[in-house]
């Protein structure tokens, strides 16, 4: 399993923070905090997991930017949705989550795929439709979750 | 065994428990409603958490909490904590109008056999399993991969192995972090930097077993020190207000959110086994929504 991997950039008056591997024992909000700024873009399309010490590492460095700084999420695969989910507390008030990753299924065809989804798509609980082509026809494919659940994230009162 | 149903699925789940029990050949259980038997005369209880609703009734049933399951639904989950905090009680089980009763069916059976639960019982057949003595916290993700490697993800939808993966690290850093004691009675490691390793007292490496059949995974996690009891389970579990910040109980409750069957049992200052299921599915939403359970059981020295 791979360690954190950690890429730093500015532009502009943005911090961009880019992530990869776990977020676990082998990452420490200190990493992320030598250069604060007040607007952050974080891509975490590499993370493959988050286990219990990074959640609350991860909730440290939020915090230790304060309430005021604009924290945008891009790119956060499933279980980075799932955690945001089920986890009160874990995605601040400060945060929004700009692009994320779902799952959609083909019954015909036993397809999975992962879909990059913008949040700004969403609108009233509906997934955006994704098709697959199945004996050279294009088929839709269903939307793997309850829509509901899943983006609760996405909720203003999501508590 | 007198068993009292307490629920608003009462109508489904009574007739269905009974003719499972007959399939099965399981004797000498009854299922009654409040009408026909009382709570201090029923050897087990299952009733809805909503009858929290009705104070004075739900206090009466907080009594017999020794013997009592409480039902729970989807939308419970994410305040199992608070559930665990208000009730005290050591059974779970998640239930709605499209359950199968499973887990249900299951604890009856045990419960009237008097059988524990073990991971050989709860896999089926044919299966595979792989095991490890894990004697450091170090490379702990890799130990794992290593042991998942050996079985089937082929029917699984793809993050499934992640959510594995994070229950598995979540079990084992409990056995290896947060179970050890000295001589004294003293905790070991709960307090140290968890970037760096442990290492595991020869004779109490920690054990793990990793189970699959064709229809889901079977974990077990076993400690020999048998620390954890009713009074500091509420420790390890999720505090009355879930947060983030609420310590080593965040851990407990990513199991409990990412498996389907939490079973905890302890023979005191020997052993704690965590059992965890967590079913196989092609579809993430079929997993997202198959019920849940969660078991406690302490059987004490002597």
């Amino acid at each position: 399993m791979s360690k954190i991997k950690i890429s730093i950039k500015n532009e502009g008056d943005a911090c961009l923070i880019s992530l990869s591997g776990n977020i676990d024992e082998s990452f420490a909000a200190s990493m992320l905090l030598e250069n604060k700024k007040n607007f952050y873009k974080i891509d975490l399309n590499e993370i493959k997991l988050i286990n219990s010490f990074g959640v609350r590492e991860w909730t440290r460095f939020i915090e230790a930017l304060g309430p005021n700084t604009r924290i945008e999420y891009h790119h956060c695969p499933a279980m980075v949705i799932q955690h945001m989910n089920i986890i009160e507390g874990f995605l601040t008030s400060n945060a929004s989550v700009i692009s994320f990753y779902a799952t959609y299924f083909c019954d015909e065809n036993d397809e999975e795929k992962s879909v990059l989804i913008k949040s700004a798509d969403i609108k009233n609980n509906q997934p955006p439709v994704v098709h697959t082509m199945v004996d050279g026809q294009k088929v839709e494919m269903e939307f793997d979750g309850v829509p509901e659940r899943y983006f609760k994230f996405l909720r203003k009162d999501r508590k | 065994m007198k068993i009292l149903i307490l629920s608003a699925l009462s109508d489904t789940l009574i007739p269905d428990l009974e003719t499972y029990l007959e399939a099965q050949g399981v004797k000498g259980v009854t299922l009654d409603t409040l009408s026909d038997l009382s709570l201090e005369k029923a050897d087990f209880i299952f009733a809805d958490y909503s009858l929290i609703e009705d104070q004075e009734l739900f206090d009466a049933i907080l009594e017999q909490k020794h013997k009592l399951a409480i039902l729970i639904t989807l939308n419970d989950y994410s305040v199992i904590n608070r559930i665990f905090y208000e009730t005290g009680v050591n059974h779970l089980f998640g239930l709605n109008e499209a359950a199968t009763f499973s887990d249900i069916k299951n604890f009856i059976q045990l419960k009237q056999a008097k059988n524990k639960w073990a991971l050989e019982s709860l896999v089926g057949k044919p299966s595979r399993i792989s095991s490890a003595e894990i004697t450091t916290s170090e490379n702990l993700q890799g130990q794992i991969q290593t042991l998942l490697k050996e079985h089937d993800f082929s029917q699984c939808f793809d993050g499934l192995e992640n959510y594995i993966t994070n229950i598995l690290v979540e079990a084992l850093y409990n056995a290896l972090l947060n179970a050890p004691i000295d001589s004294k009675g003293n905790y070991l490691y709960r307090t140290r930097n968890r970037a760096d390793s442990v290492q595991m007292i020869p004779g109490k490496e920690v054990l793990l077993k990793i189970s699959s059949d064709q229809e889901k995974f079977v974990i077990s996690v076993k400690d020999f020190y048998g620390t954890l009891t009713e009074n500091n389970l509420f420790d390890y579990l999720p505090q009355s207000e879930m947060h983030v910040k609420d310590g080593m109980g965040l851990g407990m409750y990513l199991i409990f959110r990412y498996a389907h069957q939490f079973i905890i049992q302890v023979k005191r200052h020997q052993e704690t086994e965590n059992l965890i299921v967590v079913a196989k599915d092609k579809r993430f939403k079929h997993y997202d929504l198959k019920q849940k359970s969660f078991h406690f059981f302490h059987e004490r020295e002597g």
